[in-house]
């Protein structure tokens, strides 16, 4: 085998569906350097470390520590407070801090292997390849091969149907590719955590290569009249990956370890 | 019967796919764009109309699964519980395909459950020898084809509904060309497998492109998933 993951998400929940199966990189690997190009997002890029969430909700970078609130992998910036939850988004958001705290069931679609969704999609701590074609920048997420599609140049579309992803349109501003999305259906949460979101979500997103295309950072803002009394604003960062392909993950495979009705996983 | 877990909600979203076509290196034509294959072939046969030339134990395997969907029973198709198609049945599933070719790769995005396959062109060889639900592709240009390799097939997937076997020692090669002025692609395929067929054998797929603007829709093959 070849290259692991380097992130793990823990817990039992999330590891009922969680299947690494072949996620060694398996073509013989070549080191590529960053394209320092601003509008040339092409290649694989690997997640750097995202925040966790202690309990008196201070969010820290790296891995989760015993006194996280369990499996607390957040959209949150160090130094950041509680978003503008209003009172019916506080009240999804201490469900979900109570359910990981307390091994309940947690409304997580991606533990059954549905689609991790917009915004969750970026947040998640595996790989990405990106690929630009005329018209269109496709995000293919090694984490149960979600794609995301952003069609560059074109007006959001009237009516948008909801769907896991939404609907994405994207244009430049310079050296920025800035991305709105709606039509995202509130099957979906922000982060692990299950920070909440409804269907009236919107998100806007400012990409941008930094250090010489070594990184690039996702500078998302959440308007959700439903769930938020402002929009609030996270901002991520992935890093180069210099070459390494995305390896194979498929979800579905590891449908014998569901969890029971307690929310155990059920290992066979 | 797992059948009945397994449903596939298709959820409408138009993803307006226009203006490819662009040819986008010098010589090499370019596969950009959305397909849809030509019909449904449930029981694939060689090009010359045969049934593929199956060892007697692996005939007994392909027997075994036609009597048992035919008489309702459990069978173990992968995709009946969303598992992949494998690369080789993948070209065969009848639903919208979206071909991306850009930075040294042929990347496939086939509509049924999102699957993806990634072709590396003109790049090093496979390194290792786990079996993998969709292989690993390379491939290369051959003339106005693209030739692809695929070791690595994981044998659980099958390479048509009727349930023709493989082992994990099974190579495919494909030979992907363009017809009639861009608008058609085919892709001959020839499976060698000299522990389940007594020869190699080639069969072919056709697909035609789709008119600019067609959608690919989200799909997602989820146990037990409602939308």
């Amino acid at each position: 085998m070849g290259r692991k993951h380097q992130f793990f998400i823990g817990g039992a929940l999330a590891a009922a569906a969680v299947s690494l199966a072949g996620v060694g990189a398996s073509l013989a690997q070549t080191t590529l350097a960053p394209n320092p190009d601003p509008h040339n997002l092409q290649g694989t890029w690997m997640s750097a470390p995202r925040a966790h969430l202690t309990k008196d909700y201070t969010p820290h970078l790296g891995r989760g520590q015993p006194d996280d609130i369990p499996d607390s992998e957040i959209t949150w910036q160090v130094g950041d407070k509680m978003p503008p939850f209003t009172a019916v988004g506080k009240a999804k958001f201490e469900d979900a801090v109570d359910a990981q705290i307390n091994n309940k069931p947690h409304a997580d679609p991606s533990t059954n292997c549905m689609p991790h969704g917009l915004p969750r999609l970026m947040i998640a701590p595996y790989g990405l390849q990106i690929v630009q074609t005329k018209g269109l920048i496709t995000f293919m997420h090694a984490v149960n091969h979600n794609v995301r599609f952003i069609h560059m140049d074109q007006k959001m579309p009237a009516k948008v149907p909801l769907t896991f992803n939404g609907y994405s349109v994207g244009h430049w501003e310079g050296d920025t590719l800035v991305v709105h999305s709606k039509g995202i259906s509130s099957a979906g949460i922000i982060d692990q955590l299950g920070t909440p979101h409804s269907d009236k979500l919107q998100v806007t997103e400012r990409i941008r290569k930094i250090d010489g295309g070594a990184h690039f950072e996702d500078i998302m803002t959440f308007d959700d009249p439903v769930m938020y009394s402002q929009p609030w604003t996270a901002r991520i960062i992935d890093n180069w990956d210099n070459g390494h392909r995305i390896s194979e993950y498929i979800c579905e495979e590891n449908n014998r370890n569901g969890a029971d009705a307690e929310g155990h996983t059920q290992v066979k | 019967m797992l059948k009945s877990v397994a449903a596939a909600g298709a959820v409408a979203c138009l993803l307006g796919f226009a203006s490819f076509g662009a040819a986008q290196a010098a010589d090499h034509p370019d596969f950009t764009g959305m397909w849809k294959v030509q019909g449904f072939v449930p029981a694939i046969k060689t090009d010359k109309g045969a049934l593929p030339p199956l060892r007697p134990e692996a005939k007994k395997i392909y027997e075994q699964r036609i009597a048992d969907r035919a008489a309702k029973r459990d069978i173990d198709d992968p995709i009946d519980t969303c598992k992949p198609h494998g690369a080789a049945r993948l070209m065969f599933a009848p639903y919208p395909m979206l071909l991306l070719q850009a930075n040294g790769q042929l990347d496939l995005i086939q509509e049924a459950n999102h699957t993806s396959r990634l072709i590396y062109i003109d790049q090093p060889p496979v390194t290792d020898d786990d079996p993998k639900w969709l292989g690993d592709s390379t491939g290369k240009w051959v003339g106005r084809s693209l030739v692809v390799s695929t070791i690595n097939n994981d044998h659980r997937t099958w390479l048509d509904k009727a349930g023709l076997p493989h082992s994990d020692d099974m190579k495919v090669t494909e030979k992907l060309s363009l017809g009639n002025d861009g608008k058609t692609l085919t892709d001959a395929i020839t499976i060698d497998d000299p522990k389940t067929y007594t020869a190699p054998w080639t069969t072919t797929v056709h697909f035609n492109r789709m008119p600019a603007g067609s959608d690919l829709k989200e799909n997602v093959c989820v146990r037990d998933h409602r939308m």
